[in-house]
């Protein structure tokens, strides 16, 4: 009788050797870049960003004709750059915080996969993944091993920043002349939002997150922090030199008591009637006793922004200050109308 | 009066002056206003209802939110020893905890589904009928609870009778599925950030925003699960000469084990429920009262609440103090106390361990 271990590791080293004579090894498509190396964005000209990780001339993608953008920040800039026939897939999450949330027919077709892991990423043939930063530096090796270029992007904080990145992808992907036209009409749109801005001055807003078991919210250097300084109103928590996301108490909501509180809209069917709009935050906040007295509670000045805007890391602030500041301008003339009553 | 009995006496005194104080002291620090004890006191009056409130509602409404964090930091603190002091009797080990009859696990499954709830993970139907969400997850972490540990003794029992040793190893089994289902949750809400994060959040538990609801869900389970230890203390004692001999004199066992599990569990499910999961508080305190006070469980529970409530509120009172608004998670601290303090309970406890 051939003891157990023994027989284990004889049907593992059949098994491996099998595996080994399989022919189903991918054909991997040449790839356009440098395999070698994780290439940075850097941003350049943003006063915030790092510059180059080295400082020899970057690698074009132009070429590029398969592009896995792999994360909802990924997908809006490249996105936003090239057209479906050069995008190889994207990632099934990112699909509710992304551009294509909107449901553009035209990306209907566009393969989807899971999750950010080597496997499901090379089965679409690559020749060249966008990631962020926090995406895993093992799957980038994986894919690099696999002879696939890897763009990193940088993190995006400011319209500055988002501004030099999306200039900076349009770059490598030789798509210049769609990013300057692109950047051209996001500024007017910002200098518009700036010229109507000074008429919400002194708005004290800030966002708001809880699921019931503990409520977060935005400081400075976070894109929802931008998306209110943008729309013109002041994000308390920044103001009391609170950075990134972070969680808040009851009792420090109470402390910052904000003219408005913006919050997220849920993803799925909304959690309640009370909170049809803003889902479960906007619903314990209405429900709360310990918050009625708070000014924007007292008032309903919740606002809503749409997940994938609440949510954004990319250019696409723009669009979300445009829609808060819409919201704002309601919110504030209804209010100006009631106080006339 | 014997040399114990003064001991008893002065580590009951201890607890008490030192809770009034970290109560007192827990409503003057938070994470933003500082009251002083003078405006502190007059607050708490006037949430008596014997004063007027404090010069701004805001204010008042502050040190309210402090008083429920306060008193639910005891409460949780309290049931958490006490289940503690149980399970290490009915096991008759110092080094066994609530989570190991599954009371921790299936409550941080039953918050997470409860989580998707409030995230909008149900038909429209499910989510109306269930009104408001604020207390949405005490009420499935307690179920979640309570309903794992009432599978895992129902498993465990054959013939009418629940040995420890099953008790145990269908503990650990159970806790390995639940744990499973909740990595499943955790898997497939990963698209949902905000959901994702609320579930995560929960694990690390928090005392935070906590109102006369929680209050009295974690004291109605403490009340139950004290007034088990008339019908329980003496027995448990007992039980240290093993089963045979407690039913020698006695002991009705099963019975004894039925009260224990119940009351064990029904005062971790009420802390989690409303806390999250806060480990180690039911490992560390009864281990060390038992230290200072002897293994007599008729004084041991009783001072293992009293300690545990002390234990907690003095560790949120000393964070908060020390770190302000950068003020961890209960669930970290007590893991970051607990760790250390379990290696070196396992080091001291080596001799009688090689023996098991």
């Amino acid at each position: 009788m051939i003891p157990v271990p023994r027989a284990l590791v004889a049907l593992c080293l059949a098994v491996l050797g099998a595996c080994e004579r399989s022919p189903s090894s991918p054909t991997l498509p040449a790839s356009t870049g440098s395999p070698g190396s994780i290439e940075s964005a850097g941003a350049a000209g943003s006063p915030e960003s790092p510059g180059p990780a080295d400082s020899s001339t970057p690698t074009s993608f132009a070429s590029a004709r398969r592009i896995v953008p792999a994360s909802a920040t990924a997908v809006d800039f490249v996105c936003a750059l090239v057209g479906p026939e050069r995008i190889a897939g994207v990632p099934e999450q990112a699909i509710d915080y992304s551009i294509l949330h909107s449901d553009d027919p035209r990306w209907a077709a566009t393969p989807r996969f899971f999750a950010y892991q080597a496997e499901p990423v090379l089965a679409l043939e690559p020749d060249l993944v966008v990631v962020c930063p926090y995406q895993s530096r093992d799957t980038h090796e994986r894919l690099q091993g696999g002879g696939v270029p890897v763009f990193q992007l940088t993190e995006v904080a400011t319209w500055d920043e988002a501004r030099a990145m999306l200039l900076a992808v349009g770059e490598r992907l030789g798509e210049s002349a769609k990013a300057d036209e692109l950047v051209a009409d996001l500024d007017r749109r910002v200098a518009a939002l700036e010229r109507v801005a000074e008429a919400r001055k002194g708005v004290r807003a800030m966002c708001y997150s809880n699921f019931g078991s503990q409520g977060w919210s935005a400081g400075s250097h976070t894109t929802i922090g931008e998306i209110m300084r943008l729309a013109g109103v002041t994000n308390v928590v920044a103001e009391a030199g609170r950075r990134g996301h972070l969680t808040v108490s009851f009792e420090e909501l109470i402390q910052f008591d904000p003219d408005v509180i913006v919050v997220g809209a849920p993803l799925t069917t909304p959690s309640s009637s009370a909170g049809d709009r803003g889902g479960a935050s906007e619903a314990l906040l209405l429900r709360e006793p310990t918050l009625a007295g708070l000014r924007a509670v007292r008032d309903r000045r919740i606002l809503v922004l749409p997940a994938w805007h609440f949510a954004t890391g990319s250019h696409e602030i723009v669009h979300a200050a445009e829609l808060l500041s819409v919201e704002l301008d309601l919110l504030l003339a209804s209010t100006a109308e009631a106080g006339r009553r | 009066m014997s040399s114990n009995a003064r001991r008893v006496r002065l580590c009951a005194v201890v607890f008490v002056v030192l809770l009034g104080a970290l109560f007192f002291g827990s409503l003057c620090f938070g994470t933003t206003v500082r009251f002083s004890t003078g405006e502190a006191w007059r607050g708490l009056i006037a949430l008596l209802g014997l004063g007027e409130p404090l010069e701004t509602a805001s204010r008042q409404t502050i040190l309210e939110l402090r008083v429920w964090r306060a008193l639910v930091t005891i409460g949780v603190g309290a049931a958490l020893a006490l289940s503690g002091g149980y399970i290490q009797g009915l096991f008759q080990n110092g080094l066994a905890s609530p989570s190991l009859i599954g009371v921790t696990g299936g409550a941080a499954l039953g918050a997470a589904v409860a989580v998707l709830i409030v995230g909008g993970y149900a038909p429209r139907l499910v989510l109306e009928s269930l009104g408001g969400n604020a207390y949405l997850i005490p009420l499935f972490g307690f179920a979640g609870a309570f309903g794992t540990t009432a599978l895992v003794v129902y498993l465990s029992s054959g013939g009418g009778r629940t040995s420890v040793t099953s008790l145990l190893l269908t503990g650990i089994a159970v806790n390995m599925c639940v744990a499973g289902l909740f990595a499943a949750i955790q898997s497939l809400t990963l698209e949902n950030w905000e959901v994702s994060r609320a579930i995560l959040a929960w694990t690390f538990g928090t005392l935070d925003d906590r109102s006369g609801y929680h209050a009295g869900v974690v004291f109605s389970g403490l009340a139950l699960a004290a007034a088990c230890i008339p019908f329980t203390a003496v027995e448990l004692d007992l039980l240290k000469g093993g089963e045979a001999d407690a039913q020698s004199v006695g002991v009705d066992v099963k019975r004894l084990k039925w009260l224990a599990i119940f009351a064990a569990a029904v005062s971790a499910a009420a802390a989690v429920a409303v806390a999250g999961q806060i480990a180690f508080v039911g490992l560390v305190v009864p281990h060390l009262v038992r230290l200072a006070i002897g293994a007599s469980h008729r004084v041991l529970l009783w001072l293992s609440m009293l300690g545990g409530a002390v234990f907690l509120l003095g560790a949120e009172f000393a964070q908060r103090w020390l770190l302000g608004d950068a003020a961890l998670q209960p669930g970290v601290v007590m893991a970051l106390i607990g760790g250390p303090f379990f290696l070196v309970l396992l080091v001291r406890e080596r001799k009688e361990i090689s023996a098991w």
